[in-house]
């Protein structure tokens, strides 16, 4: 050391002052310096979010409000116009639907359409389709029927009058491709329905029916087994445990014989 | 009386002195500029960033909790999208319910008093007529008129007689047989665009379909239905005049007489 000058010491020392201190700016106060500006701007960021506290629950309740306000109107149309079918209950649903199908939807709108004296009907039968024989068929939002076409006659004033009177049949009812032909006051107008129907409730919450394989065609299978007297069929003990009127009716057309007693029994 | 000092240490003792202090002074510049970085960093910067990582978090919390209302609010709204599509559903089937009547309606309004119709269809934005007159002048004020129905945006006619003239044409709707020869009157054909186009709405999401049966064409009758009686007699604009070519030339003296034109 005693061979350094002054210079030199001052020198030295000032590199060295130089990079501990250009390594303490770069290696410790620059990224702590970054980091605090990054968060800050989080902070700022997310403050700015914070702070629209406020206008979001304003706008959620508005939100429930609107929902509120749908729901009540959906409710209004729901209520006049569509049949009771919820679809939450796989069972109640089905029988709700064949019952529309088959009970209500056909007569209510034969029964509309000839409550209407101002027109002459020529054409206007209605047919609609069998319910879904799978329960679990029966868990759709909407339905469409489409009954068919009618025919009336009448004046122009009266059939466009009965046309439009099918928006105050208690179903959904859509009148399309309505024209009109001859001469008044025996003007014939002819046009088709179709009915929509929605049905409410949560269908996820709905339990599967389990349904067997093969149904009605099973059972047709088994009877035509019967029918040609195989034996081993007939014997099983499963002729016993099935026990249904199918299986009744299978056996008595002339299987149980060659199966045995116990077949017998059991279609009886 | 001053003194005076002599040094009489050799001259490199000093140096060495010197030398010494510029050390210690170096060294202690050096420990001083590392004891600034190191203050600096641990004394505040540490201290400040780690303050606003709380005040960020605890900003970001809030932010969480704002954004959780609005995810809310926004799967409250997706709620009302099906119940509106629903509702638009039902006042649209009804809308389209009275749509066309009033189509018609209208035709009949803005149609030229001595001109008949014997059928009137809405296909989309296509209005098309079966229509009937008498002469020439009336096709003309039958055109003028109808084109000033708001609902129709164009209209064309065809089927205008050429020579010789119409009482030597085969005259009567098409699939019909030929009027009275001695008519004067003859068929036109009418199509007009519509400003509203008629089309069925359709519901929102999918649904189980039945069959049904539904009618076929509709302008297949047409025959049956213009020799039918009162002719003149009906009540609406459009309807109340004979038709043309009913079963067979009943129309043409239905057109000139009024009163039951029957025929066969």
């Amino acid at each position: 050391m005693s061979k350094l000058t002054r210079p030199q010491i001052f020198i030295i020392g000032g590199v060295t002052a130089l990079v501990f201190g250009l390594g303490g700016y770069f290696g410790l106060i620059d990224p702590a310096l970054k980091q605090l500006d990054t968060e800050r701007t989080r902070r700022d960021t997310r403050r700015t979010k914070a702070d629209e506290r406020s206008t979001a629950e304003r706008k959620k309740k508005d939100a429930n409000k609107q929902v509120a306000q749908a729901k009540a109107d959906w409710n209004v149309y729901e209520r006049r116009y569509m049949p009771d079918i919820d679809v939450s209950n796989t069972y109640s649903a089905w029988q709700d639907l064949i019952n529309e199908q088959v009970r209500v939807l056909g007569p209510k709108m034969q029964k509309f359409l000839d409550s209407d004296k101002s027109v002459t009907k020529l054409q206007g039968s209605f047919a609609l389709p069998a319910a879904p024989s799978d329960p679990n068929a029966s868990l759709n939002e909407l339905y469409v029927f489409t009954p068919g076409g009618v025919q009336v006659q009448g004046t122009f004033k009266n059939i466009l009058s009965h046309v439009e009177r099918w928006n105050r049949f208690d179903r959904l009812v859509l009148v399309s491709g309505l024209t009109l032909s001859g001469n008044s006051p025996n003007l014939v107008g002819q046009y088709n329905l179709q009915v929509f129907e929605y049905t409410h409730g949560d269908r996820t919450k709905a339990v599967a029916i389990p349904q067997a394989s093969g149904g009605a065609g099973g059972a047709g299978g088994f009877g035509g087994g019967m029918m040609g007297g195989s034996g081993s069929m007939m014997g099983g003990a499963g002729m016993r445990g099935g026990g249904g009127p199918q299986m009744g009716a299978a056996m008595s057309g002339g299987g149980a014989p060659a199966g045995g007693g116990n077949g017998v029994k059991g279609g009886d | 009386m001053s003194v005076l000092r002599i040094n009489l240490m050799p001259a490199y003792i000093a140096e060495q002195r010197k030398t010494k202090a510029a050390v210690v002074g170096t060294v202690a510049g050096v420990v001083a500029v590392i004891g600034g970085l190191l203050g600096y960093q641990f004394g505040y910067l540490v201290p400040s960033v780690n303050t606003m990582i709380e005040e960020a978090n605890a900003a970001d919390s809030d932010a969480k909790a704002v954004e959780a209302i609005e995810a809310e609010t926004t799967s409250t709204l997706a709620l009302i999208k099906p119940l509106q599509d629903k509702v638009n559903f039902v006042k649209s089937v009804q809308f389209h319910n009275v749509l066309v009547p009033q189509i018609y309606r209208n035709v009949a309004k803005y149609t030229y008093r001595k001109v008949e119709y014997s059928s009137m269809a809405v296909n989309g934005d296509s209005l098309s007529i079966n229509a009937y007159v008498q002469n020439l002048s009336d096709v003309g004020k039958f055109y003028l008129t109808l084109f000033a129905n708001p609902d129709v945006k164009s209209v064309s006619i065809s089927a205008l007689p050429g020579w010789p003239n119409a009482s030597s044409q085969t005259v009567g709707l098409p699939g019909e047989a030929p009027l009275d020869p001695n008519a004067n009157g003859f068929p036109l054909q009418v199509s007009a665009n519509l400003v509203l186009p008629v089309i069925a709405p359709a519901p929102p999401g999918g649904g189980g379909a039945a069959a049904g049966g539904g009618f076929g064409g509709m302008m297949g009758g047409s025959g049956s239905m213009m020799g039918g009686p009162g002719m003149r007699g009906g009540g609406g604009p459009m309807m109340g005049a004979p038709m043309a070519g009913g079963g067979g030339g009943g129309a043409a003296a239905g057109s000139k007489g009024g009163g039951p034109q029957a025929v066969d």
